[in-house]
């Protein structure tokens, strides 16, 4: 019964809407399709509200539990928290037309959300700038070469420049990125699309189940 | 009254402790045999639970036909003899034999010709069987005995109790001869009681001819009115005739076998009586026989049956009403199959009381048992020999007692030390096999590590940071923050005019501001989807701000979608910046901009966007994608739904790399604006900039040069360094 209900019937459902809305491209009977894809969305807004309130469990679990220690547990605490104070303000400025509601939730916006994610993102510019200065230090052979200068290239060449210097490192640039770049990232495109193919024809065929637990 | 062991005063029955000194009394009652409390002699039932103290043995007085009770009427407290099980009233017809219905009603006849004056020590007798008045004729001698207990009921007395009550006076019968008293060993404490009531020893007679089981019983002939307490009537009225008797012979019913010798005694030559009340089936059985000799051989011990024994009184009874008719040839009757011996443990106790002890009887003979074959001693052989643990065995140390658990207070129930320890140790007398030397050299490795002290092991220590890795995070981090700040208050590199090249960002953007101006004009409905999130917002919105404000002056009607949460909303703040800059007015956000919000689903919320009515109108598609992905999927989305439609794309700087194949490719994506610095040639060529656009990008490009500097001289510390090494 467990391998019916955990294996066997999701299989016979995933398989059943690929191949339904896989019939509407190949035929010329696209209602099929249209209706699997409307489906899909509305799952897939069921999926954003059930990944939010396992979000809210797993750090409620961890914010009752003793295994965690004080640390983490004050981190699912501020989680708790914001995700509570952002759903309370942005939900009633969503459903109550009042001017205060919509102001107090833009305020939320864009003084604690935003600085939070653009700080962040920042983080990743100075680790990135951490580790261009460390580049050499951890590894020291010649294809050390071709990826400091393919950085050295692309951050001057992007960079105004005085006018001596804009047009020979804007053309540099230029070639290097579709030169040397360019085929490569179209390289991991195409085996990006490949390995899309495949994992989707294993899934239609029952050979992959990302669906199922077991 | 109990007697203090300790100072001598009485206390009355039942005391614990003396009144006078305080010390324990002995308990002199009865113990319970159900709750084990202690009652006081007379008693016959617990004062606490209730239970009888004493055995049922003879009908109270109270409860007898007559009505009429002996203050010197000895009591029997200890004597319960098997009974077979009757129902209240006496037997049932059809489980009462023949020859006891006969009897019953011969004896019920004769009652009727009796006369009716029994005097009380008449009616005692009755409860007491007749051979077991034999026991009590020499009890004569002892001093009366205390008064009984409370009577019992009715209910209690034996079956064949109340039978023979029933058939009340038994005819008369001959004279009972004399038994010689028993001796004070013979007797049991119960009868030693009954001794104490004083009855003058009776003259010895011979004993009556009667049946095996009267043999003992047979009461004295000669008694007084108290003494004749266990008396039958029947048995009084034959010792009151004073007839001598005469042995008529043999007893007509011997049971080979069944009788124990001890029990036949010295009257086993009793005459023999007529039958004449014989059942039927008895009589069938009857064989004509010689009669037994006086000294038959010594007898088997068999197990004697309650039925067996109740026939016994009942034969011992009609035996003596067959002594008025004498047979001249009685029959023997005999069992064809001799019974088994007695159990040791089927004798009851009162019985093995009763056992006589003369020398005279024949004890008997010891079971031969058969002889075994000894064993003989197994040989050892020697190496076993060598392994026979030495008789030096360790000192028995007294096992704990457990102190907790279901154990507590046993003692030696676990073993104190391990099984394994308690083997003595076999002492090497000349082992059989040698060791070789690589077991030695192992046995050696295995001692040098048992008797290594352990060591905990090491906790793996974190590497301290070192100063200068410390010093190289400060450095990088104040460069980077200086690179962000310093433009902010005018410190930055001089501004340089957005170079006029056919390649790169600021080509890519003139495509797409050629291209808006070529497609959009009043009234064209552009789709606009917000695809990136607030952390990306910083350059984004720089890069949305010149296409938006191009799109709204050119007078198009846009339709803001997202498959973000937060696209909306960002799309909400933009329009606001835009209206608060002056670039957009407020009539031209509210006429010009609608706002669908959310599109779940990622790509299939792309799919179902492009399928909406304002994106099937729309002349115009333009994504704002901070990631690859989003980029990614509305280029394939279009291409397969609508390729004919252009795309145009504000994208982050680092997804160019990404869109830029896309953009050769012949795909609906006809231009795009990377990062600052297309969105500062945007400006460019619109003319008009809120001047953010160039304020980010003073503090980008001065970043970008502290990072390319770190990278330099990253570079050439570390080869230098490293060389040095």
């Amino acid at each position: 019964m467990e391998r019916l209900t955990k294996q066997i019937l999701p299989m016979i459902i995933a398989i059943a809407a690929a191949v339904l809305t896989l019939t509407g491209y190949l035929t010329p009977y696209q209602e099929l399709t249209v209706l699997m894809v409307r489906w899909a969305a509305i799952v897939a807004a069921f999926a954003l509200l059930l990944g939010f309130l396992n979000v809210l469990q797993v750090h409620f679990l961890r914010l009752a539990g003793r295994k965690q220690g004080f640390g983490a547990r004050l981190n699912s605490l501020a989680l708790l928290l914001a995700a509570l104070v952002s759903l309370l303000v942005t939900g009633a400025g969503l459903l109550v037309n009042l001017d205060l509601l919509r102001r107090l939730s833009d305020w939320w916006f864009g003084f604690v959300l935003l600085p939070l994610q653009a700080g962040a993102a920042a983080l990743v510019a100075f680790a990135l700038a951490l580790a261009a200065f460390r580049l050499v230090r951890g590894r020291r052979n010649l294809w050390v070469l071709p990826f400091l200068a393919s950085a050295l290239v692309v951050l001057v060449g992007t960079a105004p420049m005085p006018e001596p210097l804009a047009v020979p490192l804007t053309h540099l640039r230029a070639w290097w990125v579709e030169t040397l770049a360019l085929p490569g990232m179209r390289g991991l495109l195409i085996g990006v699309g490949l390995g899309t193919l495949v994992m989707g024809v294993r899934i239609l065929i029952g050979m992959d189940r990302p669906h199922s637990d077991v | 009254m109990i007697s203090c062991p300790k100072c001598g005063a009485d206390n009355p029955e039942g005391s614990r402790f003396c009144r006078e000194c305080g010390a324990t009394l002995p308990q002199t009652g009865l113990r319970c045999p159900m709750c084990g409390a202690v009652n006081i002699t007379a008693n016959v039932f617990c004062d606490r639970c209730g239970a009888r103290l004493t055995p049922l043995s003879a009908a109270p007085a109270d409860e007898h036909e007559e009505g009429e009770t002996s203050p010197t009427r000895p009591s029997l407290r200890s004597l319960s003899l098997p009974t077979i099980p009757l129902e209240e009233g006496g037997p049932s017809p059809a489980a009462e034999p023949d020859w006891l219905s006969d009897l019953r009603s011969t004896m019920g006849e004769e009652k009727a010709t009796t006369p009716s004056t029994p005097s009380p020590e008449e009616a005692e007798p009755t409860s007491v069987p007749d051979w077991l008045g034999g026991l009590l004729a020499p009890a004569d001698e002892q001093p009366p005995p205390p008064p009984p207990p409370a009577p019992a009921a009715e209910s209690d007395l034996p079956d064949w109790l109340r039978e023979l009550r029933a058939g009340a006076p038994p005819p008369p019968a001959a004279p009972v001869p004399p038994t010689p008293p028993l001796e004070e060993v013979e007797i049991p404490d119960w009868l030693r009681d009954l001794q104490g009531t004083g009855r003058p020893a009776a003259p010895a007679e011979p004993a009556p001819p009667s049946g095996e089981a009267e043999v003992r019983a047979a009461p004295p002939k000669p008694s007084a009115p108290a003494e004749e307490a266990g008396v039958p009537d029947w048995l009084r009225e034959l010792q009151e005739t004073g007839e001598p008797t005469t042995p008529a012979g043999p007893s007509p019913f011997v049971f080979e076998g069944e009788v124990p010798d001890w029990l036949r005694g010295p009257e086993t030559a009793a005459p023999a009586a007529a039958p004449t009340d014989i059942p039927d089936w008895l009589r069938q059985i009857e064989t004509p026989s010689p009669p037994v000799p006086s000294a038959p051989p010594p007898a088997k011990e068999v197990t004697v049956p309650p039925w067996l024994t109740e026939m016994e009184a009942g034969l011992a009874r009609m035996e003596a009403e067959a002594r008025e008719r004498p047979e001249p040839t009685p029959p023997v009757f005999t069992t064809e199959e001799p019974l088994g011996p007695i159990e040791p443990g089927e004798i009851p106790s009162w019985l093995l009381e009763l056992r006589p002890k003369e020398e005279g009887l024949p004890a008997p003979p010891p079971a031969a048992r058969p002889e075994r074959e000894a064993l003989a001693p197994a040989e050892i052989p020697e190496w076993m020999q060598a392994l026979r643990p030495t008789p030096e065995a360790p000192p028995a140390t007294e096992e704990p007692a457990e102190a907790t658990g279901l154990l507590e207070g046993l003692r030696g129930t676990l073993p104190a030390s391990p099984l394994a320890e308690r083997i003595p140790r076999a002492v090497a007398k000349g082992a059989p096999v040698a060791a070789s030397a690589a077991s030695i050299a192992r046995a050696e490795l295995l001692q040098e590590l048992l008797t290594r002290p352990t060591t905990p092991p090491r906790k793996a220590e974190r590497p301290r940071p070192q100063v200068g890795w410390s010093l190289q995070h400060a450095f990088i981090g104040l460069l980077l923050l200086a690179a962000v700040i310093l433009p902010m208050f005018g410190i930055s590199l001089p501004d340089q005019p957005a170079p006029q090249a056919v390649v790169g960002p600021a080509a890519e953007a003139s495509q797409v501001f050629d291209q808006i101006e070529a497609t959009v004009g009043a009234g064209t409905s552009v789709l606009v989807a917000f695809e990136y999130d607030p952390g990306e917002a910083d350059e984004m919105d720089r890069v949305a701000e010149p296409v938006l404000h191009h799109l709204l002056q050119r007078g198009a009607q846009v339709t803001i979608v997202s498959t973000r949460p937060e696209g909306t909303t960002l799309a909400n703040r933009l329009l606001a910046d835009l209206e608060a800059t002056g670039l957009i007015t407020t009539a031209q956000r509210t006429a010009q901009v609608a706002n669908l919000g959310y599109w779940p689903g990622q790509t299939l919320g792309v799919r179902d966007a492009l399928d909406s009515p304002a994106a099937t109108s729309a002349a115009l598609v333009v994504v704002l994608a901070g990631q690859q992905g989003d980029l990614q999927a509305w280029v394939e989305q279009m291409a397969a739904r609508s390729p004919s439609r252009p795309l145009l794309a504000g994208i982050s700087a680092r997804s160019e790399p990404v869109a830029r194949p896309y953009l050769r490719a012949g795909t609906p994506l006809r231009g795009m604006v990377t990062g600052l610095t297309g969105a500062a040639a945007y400006e460019a060529r619109l003319g008009s900039s809120s001047g953010r656009v160039v304020l980010y990008l003073r503090s980008l490009t001065l970043t970008q040069g502290v990072v390319a500097a770190l990278m330099i001289v990253g570079a050439v510390v570390f080869l230098l360094r490293g060389r040095s090494r």
